[in-house]
């Protein structure tokens, strides 16, 4: 992206003495350098909240303006009373997904990564032909969250399948590139997505895309053949540690005591 | 106001398993107790990612009933915690702040027990005496209260004893808040 900022007076012959003496090789460097200092110094997760609770941003879009991670983002959200709009609302969000392939968008790949939900994936991967599709642009995000998985000796759900998303930028809209790029894809594809956060799904739907949520996956495993409830109180309760909405009518819609 | 968690942590958490925890109260849905699972496993996410943080687990209710050593594996204290439905008769809540400081005693961390609990201890070792054992084996207890707000008399019982031990008495009224007060006993910094 190229800005052109009009600096002259004794501004410009500041840097223009910076770069004379060797501190910067240039006036833009020098004020590249500028802009970081300045954005390093702010509190970027103040504003990030405000434009979570006014522009109905998504978790993803504040965590990457404020160059925080989920976790943290999450954290902060809550401390300040904010609940994030996150896992399911309503029934639609949770049904089985009436399709095998999906693909997912970047906080729910840290949702299901994160949570025993990857032992469903693992297990829906492995018996019931369901085909997950990631993004190729988050792969170190991925493997990150299979080393953790590795380290704390949870089961490797199989490799899913990576694809080229063409990044899409739209300033008007408060979703990342790789959100609107995710959405895209699934909408050309003609493949219904995942994604934990209701302003994703919202807007996906908004463009026709079948959007489930990532609980969409426990439905999904207690209506195929074999599987064991026994594993849902664990699977449910990691997931509130992140924590996603879980509406009171699906544990009881998955017969879940608690 | 947060006391940020820096040095080596052994936490153990109190939950009461009593009856009247079973119900639902406004936004603690299914239950009181749902919730305070749920706020537990959220809180020992955050705090299990610290180096030389561990937890532990105690229930209670006529009886206390130690469940889990201070452990720093976040898996076990979930299976540990989504196995917990058993809701029993009575509320010993002094006597869980003595199983709590028994498993802290030999630690050689800083040692926290945090309590969730409905309140309306009618059984065992009186909160102040328990909490006198714990302020002696250096044990700060914090209590967070959850649902319909205790009486008066209760709340400065509360308070006095978690303060004996250097810790708070905070109440929650509902789910949001109750993540929050968690989070801010426990000292995991936003």
């Amino acid at each position: 992206m190229v800005v052109n900022v009009e600096i002259g007076g004794i501004l410009e012959r500041r840097l223009r003495r910076l770069v004379e003496l060797g501190v910067y090789s240039s006036v833009a460097e020098a004020v590249r350098d500028a802009v970081r200092v300045m954005l390093d110094s702010m509190d970027l997760k103040k504003y990030a909240l405000e434009l979570y609770v006014t522009r109905e941003a998504s978790l993803h879009y504040v965590s990457e303006f404020a160059g925080e991670t989920f976790q943290g983002m999450i954290d902060y959200m809550m401390s300040r009373g904010v609940t994030p709009a996150i896992g399911a609302a309503a029934r639609e969000d949770y049904r089985p997904l009436d399709d095998g392939e999906v693909v997912v968008d970047v906080f729910t790949i840290y949702t299901i990564y994160k949570t025993r939900l990857g032992d469903i994936v693992a297990k829906l991967l492995e018996n019931e032909g369901l085909k997950l599709i990631v993004p190729k642009g988050v792969e170190s995000h991925l493997h990150l969250l299979v080393a953790e998985r590795v380290r704390r000796g949870l089961p490797l759900p199989k490799e899913p399948e990576r694809v080229e998303v063409e990044e899409v930028e739209e300033p008007s809209i408060p979703l990342t590139p790789i959100e609107l790029g995710v959405i895209e894809y699934a909408r050309s594809e003609k493949v219904a997505m995942l994604s934990d956060d209701f302003r994703t799904r919202k807007y996906a739907r908004s463009r026709g895309v079948k959007a489930y949520s990532s609980l969409s996956l426990i439905s999904t495993y207690i209506g195929g053949a074999g599987g064991d409830r026994r594993i849902l109180p664990d699977v449910i309760l990691s997931v509130r540690a992140i924590p996603l909405v879980v509406p009171l009518e699906a544990y009881v819609e998955w017969g879940i005591r608690v | 106001m947060s006391v940020p968690v820096k040095d080596p942590l052994d936490l153990v958490w109190i939950l009461d398993v009593s009856r009247s925890m079973g119900r639902s109260y406004e936004t603690f849905k299914p239950s009181k107790l749902s919730a305070a699972k749920e706020a537990i496993a959220y809180a020992s996410s955050r705090l299990l990612e610290r180096r030389g943080c561990r937890v532990g687990l105690v229930a209670f209710h006529g009886r206390a009933l130690p469940l889990l050593h201070p452990i720093d594996n976040f898996d076990v204290l979930l299976a540990t915690l989504s196995m917990i439905n058993y809701l029993g008769e009575g509320s010993a809540g002094g006597d869980a702040v003595v199983e709590a400081v028994r498993m802290l005693r030999v630690s050689g961390r800083m040692k926290r027990a945090v309590m969730l609990t409905d309140a309306g201890f009618n059984m065992g070792v009186p909160m102040q005496l328990a909490a006198l054992y714990a302020r002696n084996v250096g044990v700060r207890v914090d209590i967070v209260t959850l649902g319909a707000m205790p009486g008066e008399a209760v709340t400065k019982a509360l308070s006095e004893a978690a303060g004996s031990t250097g810790g708070k008495w905070v109440h929650a009224s509902t789910i949001d808040e109750l993540f929050k007060h968690v989070m801010e006993v426990v000292g995991v910094e936003a």
